[in-house]
């Protein structure tokens, strides 16, 4: 049976690339007599009906070529291959919609995505699982981590193979004999004990790790360290040994360590106390010790002033302070002893992005953007290096910024990007049909089909949400801004215009220009919210997002569905208070006749009062919730200003979550100032300075970036080395 | 991806994985959300002629050459040996999925720790200094190792 389906697969597919050799020398005609021949035989045979449709395309055949392409998908509705055909052709005549739709369900049928090297006979090794020949099965496995003792999809199907969690243990120990310095069964070993075993292996590796300079030693560990108050105590232990045996210089001691495995001479590395103070600084950290952790970091540059990792990290912690200048001048110090690291540049670029400083920003990542010789500003490369992280970023500090055009256009740069992406896997399609790297094809197809689950993109597409909102809610400001912005594009462009011309060149517009697009909402709808909702329907950020355009838009039924999705994930999300209300209190009375659906609160008031208070976010979601539905100067709204900030000063310790509730922070301050509610501004402030007394948007003293990385460069005596500002 | 060296669109990337797709690697740190955290990038040179019209070509090598297009880890993940790993899966594959008889390389003069892994650590070796090869200027290595006998230490 399988051996005869084997032997069936395997003649199809030698068809199939004897007709495709065909294509390759342009033999279309003969491919079209091969296609004929094999049809009297087998008249049903998709692969050969769709190869056949492709042949009669490329001989202009267009009506033809339609007609039996959808044919063959008629009668093979899971055949991969005919879908991809009838959509070459609809993409050969520029028919995108159709193409694209074609290609999805090639995607909805593919086989597994494939994979890369091993995998390829993991795919037989699977099979034999099935069939219960494990032995079999465990044989090919076996020799395949031999050759990569690294890959963990490899030891997962190992463990399936023998029975799961329960052999866990036995197989890592077999797999460290077999290959002693794989670093994945090492770990795996480790971050699977528990108890004294967990204990011993955490100190010995932890050791080692630091012995050897390995940066990402706390990162690597750090989902297992705090996972029950057992181990937590273990690495706390651990942390305090370290710390104290390598204060003196001495060897690293703790009372974890297996006793008498070292060398009577063994002499410890000068660095190991720098990476004890590293590690250190990291559990700290983890354990939101924030304070204690930039004491140890400190220590940490005293002892190697020249490592630009301990200033990254500064600059991380500094940033979960909220002190944003400090975090900036800190990362652009560590860039600036290692102007070589591209990984550096982007930490600083990040940073600064966040800190709102776009020009600093600019100017460091221009070191990794080639010169353009037009003279081309630095945004024009970044568009066509397909940097979509810096264009978010710049987006949300332009919206920040109350720029929401500007910010907007950022925003359509990543939605062009991601674009660029798709439509990259066209110029693909024949290319592979013809190299015969099928597999691999398909794998990019349905990574195309994920394209916008990316992060990035799924961050960029929040962000644009929010600035079309602000556009539609603001429109004299926004108004202003557009006015404005677009003034002065004018004039630079005309300028390069007649400069180009001079040059016998043609103009083109920079990908960061302001456009003024008629239909906002509808492009918001297009380009952000319908690719999130596909993507990320169990995500409340986007529900909240969604309902929120499509409730501006006037489209009630998809706004209601987005809130009864909302309100099932998390019915007390304090931006779902703030969608709810906009819902009730301005898009059904605006529009005519709708009624809503029972699943959704009726009273705005209602739902405002019942909503709890416990909390940063809370306490903002119903401040925001109470101006849109009195108004934002109505005395109800200043009066929940002033409620805001005194309920602020009150929440106690546990209430409060100094990293995720910080940013909150500060866009609430913002609401406040931008609302002309100044006493509240300052009550709010000051309540917030006791949480975060390193922020600087609470009013804590700010040094501008370059006396900040010149002092640093001082404390680390490193100024003689040709300090130079970045302009 | 912020290791890279270089910069390339992402047209590049898919055209070594559509063409090669079992030559370039990724590192993944499975603890940081399956971050990539290196990768190699690797093809093989198409235009070595496979064979020659009798008697007029110079001696071809058994096997097609492999490339390394580009290799990088994130600086977070340094130490951990993950260029040597990647290195040797690629290689591996070269010589094993293609039959590959050699394979050759480019590197920044300027960079010695690379230079250091291919030579020593790999057995690469120097073939040439290609002047000015870089866009801003710096001289490459060119570099090849010989793939006939060689296997994935340990």
């Amino acid at each position: 049976m399988t051996s005869n389906a084997a032997n069936a697969a395997r003649r199809d597919e030698h068809q199939l690339r004897f007709i495709l050799q065909l294509h390759d020398s342009q033999q279309y005609r003969n491919a079209l007599k091969e296609c004929d021949k094999i049809l009297k035989k087998q008249p049903t045979s998709g692969g050969v009906l769709a190869l056949k449709a492709l042949t009669l395309n490329f001989l202009k055949r267009k009506e033809e070529a339609y007609e039996l392409a959808r044919q063959a998908v008629q009668n093979n509705l899971t055949n991969f291959l005919c879908w991809h055909v009838i959509g070459l052709i609809y993409r050969s005549d520029r028919n995108y919609t159709e193409a694209i739709k074609c290609y999805r369900n090639a995607l909805r049928i593919d086989p597994q995505p494939p994979p890369a090297g091993a995998q390829v006979h993991r795919v037989p090794a699977d099979l034999l699982a099935n069939l219960n020949r494990t032995a079999e099965a465990e044989a090919i496995l076996l020799a395949e981590f031999d050759r990569n003792p690294e890959n963990a999809d490899l030891v997962r199907a190992l463990l399936r193979v023998r029975g799961g969690a329960d052999a866990e243990a036995g197989l890592y120990a077999e797999l460290a004999q077999r290959r002693p310095r794989s670093q994945l069964v090492r770990h795996l070993q480790l971050t699977s004990s528990t108890g004294a075993d967990f204990a011993r292996q955490l100190a010995t590796g932890v050791v080692a790790g630091i012995r050897r300079c390995v940066p990402s030693t706390f990162n690597s560990l750090k989902a297992r360290l705090y996972v029950d108050a057992e181990s937590r105590t273990i690495t706390e232990t651990l942390v305090t040994d370290l710390l104290r045996s390598s204060e003196a210089g001495g060897r690293l001691q703790s009372s974890l360590l297996p006793a008498g495995e070292e060398k009577a001479d063994f002499s410890e590395p000068a660095s190991s106390r720098l990476w004890v103070l590293y590690f250190a600084a990291n559990h700290y950290a983890a354990v939101l010790d924030l304070e204690r952790a930039l004491e140890l970091v400190d220590l940490a540059i005293a002892h190697t002033p020249t490592l630009p990792d301990l200033y990254i990290l500064k600059g991380k912690l500094l940033k979960s302070c909220g002190d944003l200048k400090g975090a900036m001048a800190a990362s652009t110090y560590a860039f600036d002893l290692d102007k070589q690291d591209r990984y550096l540049n982007t930490e600083a670029c990040k940073i600064s992005l966040e800190a709102g400083d776009l020009a600093h920003a600019e100017k460091l990542i221009e070191n990794f953007t080639r010169a353009d010789p037009d003279g081309a500003s630095v945004l024009k490369s970044l568009d066509q290096l397909q940097f979509s992280w810096f264009s978010t970023l710049a987006g949300k500090a332009l919206l920040k910024d109350r720029q929401a055009y500007k910010a907007l256009a950022r925003f359509r740069q990543v939605h062009r990007i991601y674009l660029e992406f798709w439509d990259d896997q066209l110029d693909f399609h024949t290319y592979c049909l013809r190299k015969m790297t099928l597999r691999a094809y398909a794998s990019l197809i349905s990574y195309e089909n994920r394209i916008r689950k990316d992060v990035a993109f799924f961050d960029a597409a929040l962000g644009a949400i929010e600035a079309y909102i602000f556009v539609h809610d603001h429109p004299a400001e926004a108004g202003r801004e557009l006015a404005t912005v677009l003034k002065a594009q004018e004039k630079v462009a005309v300028k390069q215009r007649a400069a180009a011309a001079a040059a016998g060149k043609t103009y083109t517009v920079p990908a960061t220009d302001v456009e003024a697009v008629e239909d906002l909402l509808q492009e918001a709808i297009d380009n952000f919210v319908r690719p999130l909702v596909q993507d990320y329907p169990g995500d409340i950020r986007v529900q909240v997002g969604a309902a929120a355009i499509y409730a501006r838009k006037g489209l009630l039924d998809l706004a209601q569905r987005a809130l009864l999705a909302g309100l099932a994930i998390d019915a007390s999300h304090p931006d779902l208070l703030v969608a709810l209300v906009y819902f009730l209190t301005k898009a059904v009375p605006a529009s005519s006749g709708f009624a809503p659906d029972a699943g959704l609160p009726t009273s705005a008031e209602a739902l405002i009062a019942a909503a709890p208070r416990s909390s940063i976010p809370h306490l903002s979601g119903v401040l925001r919730a109470t101006a849109l539905m009195h108004g934002p100067t109505a005395a109800e709204t200043q009066a929940a200003g002033m409620a805001f900030a005194t309920a602020t000063g009150a929440l106690t310790a546990d209430q409060i979550s100094v990293v995720e509730d910080l940013p909150v922070a500060e866009a609430a301050l913002a609401w406040l100032k931008a609302h002309g509610q100044e006493a509240a501004a300052s009550a709010f402030s000051e309540a917030c300075q006791k949480i975060w007394p390193r922020a600087t948007a609470f009013g804590s003293a700010a040094f501008s970036i370059d006396e900040l990385r010149q002092s640093l460069a001082l404390a680390s005596g490193c100024e003689k080395e040709g300090f130079s500002p970045l302009a | 991806m912020s290791c890279l060296p270089e910069n390339y669109q992402m047209k590049y990337y898919m055209y070594h994985h559509l063409s090669w797709p079992s030559l370039s690697f990724v590192a993944v740190d499975e603890t940081d959300g399956g971050k990539v955290v290196g990768y190699v990038l690797a093809k093989l040179d198409d235009d070595t002629p496979a064979t020659t019209t009798a008697g007029t070509a110079p001696p071809t090598p058994a096997g097609p050459v492999g490339h390394i297009t580009s290799v990088a880890v994130l600086r977070s993940h340094r130490r951990l040996g993950l260029a040597r790993k990647l290195m040797e899966q690629s290689m591996h594959s070269m010589s094993s999925n293609y039959n590959a008889s050699k394979v050759s390389l480019h590197v920044r003069c300027s960079n010695r720790a690379a230079l250091a892994l291919y030579r020593d650590t790999l057995g690469y070796e120097v073939l040439d200094t290609e002047h000015k090869y870089y866009g801003d200027g710096e001289d490459a290595l060119a570099m090849s190792c010989d793939l006939t006998n060689w296997s994935i230490s340990e």
